[in-house]
């Protein structure tokens, strides 16, 4: 009930925004696809919030930022992926675009019970199938991908912001989780690494205490929505954003904007925390960072789209 | 006792430097423009290590960066003073907005009447004092001010030259050897290498912090190049004036470049880097690892900045 409440103080926010208009039936909350093999989208409104957590700031690295909570205002709406970009649609890409990632995944050793860089696997032998989301994409796999997808279409695809991407994972709510604050009221929200999944694969961190069904990477949209209608924000694969990583908040846009530096940076950003994450990983606000040209088994990304005509960005 | 540092300077350059080699000290690039100190290609430790004495957490002193600076530059020996600026100012009629943070009655106080050209203290302005009340935009000016009257590129220092300077060729927060200023109760060594917050400025400042054992006989700004320089034949970096440099701030350094250059982001930034610390700063703010930053147009009078240019 209060998370409507919130959806709709933000709705209001989206209608007082300065003079912009978005294309005809793209209003907050609807859903569109640019094509017909195109990834499914969700236009999430405009509006403010509080980026971080506050009483974080004890944490060590990229996590030390949460605590330098920073009001954040979304001044126009968006769209980005219900999901995470399948890996049926990266095969796709693949195919049209002659893009060729290098092999090599960095994958869960069940044997020497560690993460290992295994130089046969690649995006084509991770996860479910088609159905499940594409990981092992490295940051410059996941920029080919929108780069592509934006050509074909015509439309600004590119990856989300870190700040739209807590913005539209909070989806209006200030708890450390889209659900609330317990990891273990998630298990129908998010394939995290749950009781399943630690009964397959001992991690040697603690699990989420609750049965999500999955003990892997699931096929993507098996969990509920949140308020803004997107799915596997929290979970399944650790998503690719634009920004630059670095261990503070001090400093950094206080729009929609991404983060990054002049000249480039080594490591980039990833958000929501996987189905092997922790529950301390598995949280709204929780970063990661990871260097460009990592390619992980449990790491993907969902698209974003600007709304704004061609036309008038052009004028 | 200079030759002793010209010395040291070159013996520094001889070991890290590649063959090509320069007097420290070349003729001016134009009458107008500053004496420039070589400084030698190297390596150093930015930052402090969480055993550091006086590291104090979430002012973005670490993770400590291990960085490679592959050619030489060179940087100002003295803070850009009075005189320097005044030249600028009446060649090009670029007059810095009046308005600025001064230290009056017992506080820092924004007043609209003081300027560079009046910043408040006891006595004028002399024209060998560092100049203050300058915002970041007014030495960016002002270096391209110099650029344009010599020919080559003036500069800001990033704050890794910058800091890199300021170690002077040592791995000490202080680069006269002092690692903690609480650490032996004896007389400070700072006062022979730096205008900071000593027994000279207590009555005058009565700054609620500690007050270098030592005295530099400065009660605010000091003259330029007073005191002792460093290896690289570098005046004044710790204390005097503060000062700017090229970079964007963030309380952390993971993710900055690992080279000389500046930190900068894409679509600007409202704070900038201020290094140094000031006559009346905190002693563990007067360390070459210490960090601040302050938004891009402010003034105050105990900051100023010094020059750089690649070689």
């Amino acid at each position: 009930m209060r998370r409507a409440a919130a959806t709709l103080a933000l709705a209001s926010i989206a209608a007082a925004a300065p003079s912009w208009s978005a294309e005809p039936g793209h209003e907050p909350g609807s859903t569109f696809r640019d094509c017909d093999d195109c990834p499914a989208m969700v236009v999430v409104p405009a509006g403010v919030f509080v980026m971080g957590t506050p009483g974080a700031a004890a944490a060590r690295g990229a996590a030390a930022a949460e605590g330098e909570t920073t009001v954040v205002t979304i001044s126009r709406a968006f769209a980005l992926g219900r999901r995470e970009v399948s890996r049926g649609e990266y095969a796709r890409f693949i195919s049209d675009s002659g893009h060729e990632p290098q092999a090599g995944c960095r994958v869960w050793d069940p044997g020497l019970e560690r993460f290992s860089d295994d130089s046969r696997r690649s995006w084509q032998d991770a996860g479910p199938g088609d159905d499940g989301p594409a990981t092992c994409v490295s940051f410059a796999d996941a920029i080919a991908y929108v780069q592509w997808l934006a050509a074909k279409t015509g439309a600004r695809y590119r990856l989300p912001s870190e700040a739209e991407w807590e913005y539209a994972a909070r989806a209006g709510s200030r708890a450390l989780r889209p659900w609330g604050d317990a990891a273990e009221d998630g298990c129908g929200a998010a394939n995290t690494y749950d009781l399943v999944a630690a009964a397959r694969f001992r991690l040697g961190w603690p699990e989420t205490r609750c049965r999500d069904g999955y003990g892997e990477l699931a096929p993507v949209g098996q969990f509920a929505a949140n308020a803004f209608g997107l799915q596997d924000m929290i979970g399944n694969a650790r998503e690719w954003v634009q920004d630059c990583a670095t261990g503070s908040y001090v400093g950094r846009p206080r729009d929609a904007r991404a983060w990054e530096w002049i000249g480039g940076c080594g490591e980039r950003i990833q958000r929501g925390g996987s189905w092997l994450s922790p529950p301390e990983e598995s949280r709204s606000a929780a970063r990661a960072a990871a260097p460009g040209g990592e390619r992980a088994a449990d790491a993907g990304f969902r698209v974003a789209r600007d709304l704004e005509k061609r036309a008038r960005e052009e004028r | 006792m200079k030759r002793a540092y010209l010395a040291a300077l070159l013996l520094l350059a001889a070991t890290q430097a590649p063959a090509q080699q320069a007097p420290v000290s070349e003729p001016r690039d134009c009458p107008a423009c500053p004496d420039l100190a070589l400084v030698p290609p190297g390596q150093f430790q930015m930052g402090s290590t969480p055993d550091a004495p006086e590291l104090e957490p979430g002012r973005g002193e670490s993770p400590a960066a291990r960085l490679s600076f592959a050619r030489p530059f060179m940087v100002s020996v003295r803070e850009v003073t009075h005189g320097e600026f005044r030249r600028f100012v009446e060649a090009t009629g670029a007059e810095p907005a009046p308005g600025c943070r001064v230290w009056s009655g017992g506080q820092w106080i924004e007043d609209p009447d003081r300027s560079w050209r009046d910043p408040g203290f006891a006595t004028a302005p002399r024209d060998d004092e560092p100049v203050v009340c300058v915002s970041w935009e007014d030495a960016r000016a002002y270096a391209e001010w110099l650029s344009a009257e010599s020919g080559k590129r003036y500069r800001l220092p990033s704050e890794a030259e910058w800091e890199y300077v300021a170690r002077g060729g040592t791995s000490f927060p202080r680069y006269w050897g002092e690692n903690d200023s609480r650490e032996d109760l004896a007389l400070s060594l700072a006062c022979d290498f730096a205008n900071v917050y000593d027994a000279s400025a207590v009555d005058a400042l009565r700054l609620p912090w500690p007050n270098a054992r030592c005295s530099d006989r400065a009660t605010a700004l000091a003259l330029a190049a007073q005191y002792k320089p460093n290896a690289f034949g570098v005046h004044d970096i710790i204390g005097n004036a503060r000062e700017w440099v090229m970079d964007c701030f963030t309380a952390s350094y993971a993710g900055r470049p690992t080279d000389a250059r500046a930190w900068i982001w894409q679509g600007g930034c409202e704070q900038k880097g201020v290094r140094g610390g000031s006559f009346a700063s905190r002693p563990r703010d007067a360390r070459a690892p210490a960090r601040g930053a302050e938004p891009t147009g402010h003034r105050q009078s105990d900051l100023g900045f010094r020059v750089a240019r690649d070689f």
